[in-house]
């Protein structure tokens, strides 16, 4: 194998963990989110705006914190997959968070429009 | 050219209890060394360390003559199959085949077993997984790689596909392996180390593992 191709199944390799470990931040993530959000605008007189706005911020902080909790407990011996495509744990979770962040600011202002 | 994996000075205790003192390995590409000791004697333990996910009271690892000051698996130098599942379950095994880089039957699933490509990792059997983990782990872009026990919950057909595919694979790369099946470890190894109590130790051949490890 030469250099160049070891470089780029090196790439795809990282690029694929954050993949396949984001995706499973973003179901837990979301689904803490909206439950978190929805249940602490409850008595707020715009209660959809409100959840939006919070689950919003919730999303990236909250969600994340879940998400890292449920892996730390029950399924730590997961990290010797993205270990393995070079990638540790602390990288991951950065990498999430910038993600979860950009994507949750879209519905934050949505929120404030609404 | 050859490179050189080195783990020196390795350290660790757990209480009172010493697990490794002051250990050396070494490990050349083109060779296979067979990790053998008794339960609970710190072949995992020494795999963590080496590979970057448990710390030890003292570690010194070289690759190639170069100082690893971080976790080693940061460099992308050394990949590391533990005794226990680790792929993530949600995964499909079609995207296990294409990270592996092969998207067609390779030769380890010639004896069977080759699951479903849509089928979930949660829903495979042990051994199709310890297959698709070994597929998985062996297809790093690395040369050096640790495997602790990769034949267990493997059938004795699929025993022999992966002791043939290892043997394969350390032409050009350099495999630490430790498992307890000595019949088929022994037929592939070119260099044996036991380690007992705390102490790593080079095996002129593997008939002196008896008394120590083997009845």
């Amino acid at each position: 194998m030469n250099a160049h191709e070891q470089i780029r199944l090196f790439c795809h390799a990282k690029f694929a963990a954050y993949a396949i470990f984001y995706r499973g931040v973003a179901c837990r993530s979301l689904f803490a989110a909206l439950f978190l959000g929805g249940l602490a605008a409850i008595g707020s007189a715009d209660w959809f705006s409100q959840a939006l706005r919070l689950s919003s911020l919730f999303y990236p902080t909250f969600g994340l914190a879940i998400d890292a909790g449920f892996r730390f407990l029950v399924r730590r011996e997961e990290f010797r997959f993205y270990q393995n495509a070079t990638c540790s744990v602390v990288e991951l979770y950065v990498v999430s968070f910038v993600i979860s962040l950009l994507s949750a600011v879209p519905f934050f202002y949505l929120s404030r429009l609404l | 050219m050859k490179s050189c994996l080195e783990a020196d000075s390795l350290l660790k205790s757990y209480g009172h209890k010493v697990i490794l003192s002051d250990v050396y390995l070494r490990c050349e590409t083109g060779e296979l060394v067979a990790l053998w000791g008794r339960n609970r004697s710190g072949k995992s333990t020494l795999f963590e360390i080496v590979f970057g996910t448990v710390r030890a009271e003292h570690s010194f690892v070289r690759i190639n003559e170069k100082v690893v000051t971080g976790k080693a698996y940061r460099t992308g130098q050394i990949a590391f199959l533990p005794q226990y599942h680790f792929l993530p379950p949600d995964l499909k095994v079609r995207q296990v085949l294409r990270l592996a880089g092969m998207s067609h039957v390779t030769s380890l699933f010639q004896g069977g077993g080759m699951p479903v490509e849509s089928e979930r990792l949660k829903n495979l059997s042990g051994g199709t997984l310890r297959l698709l983990e070994i597929l998985y782990v062996t297809t790093r872009p690395v040369p050096f790689l640790l495997l602790d026990e990769p034949f267990s919950g493997l059938s004795p057909v699929l025993v022999e596909a992966v002791s043939h595919y290892l043997q394969d694979l350390s032409k050009e790369k350099g495999l630490v392996v430790a498992d307890h099946n000595h019949c088929a470890l022994c037929a592939i190894a070119t260099r044996h180390l036991l380690l007992a109590d705390g102490c790593l130790r080079s095996l002129a051949a593997p008939e002196l593992l008896k008394g120590d490890y083997l009845p």
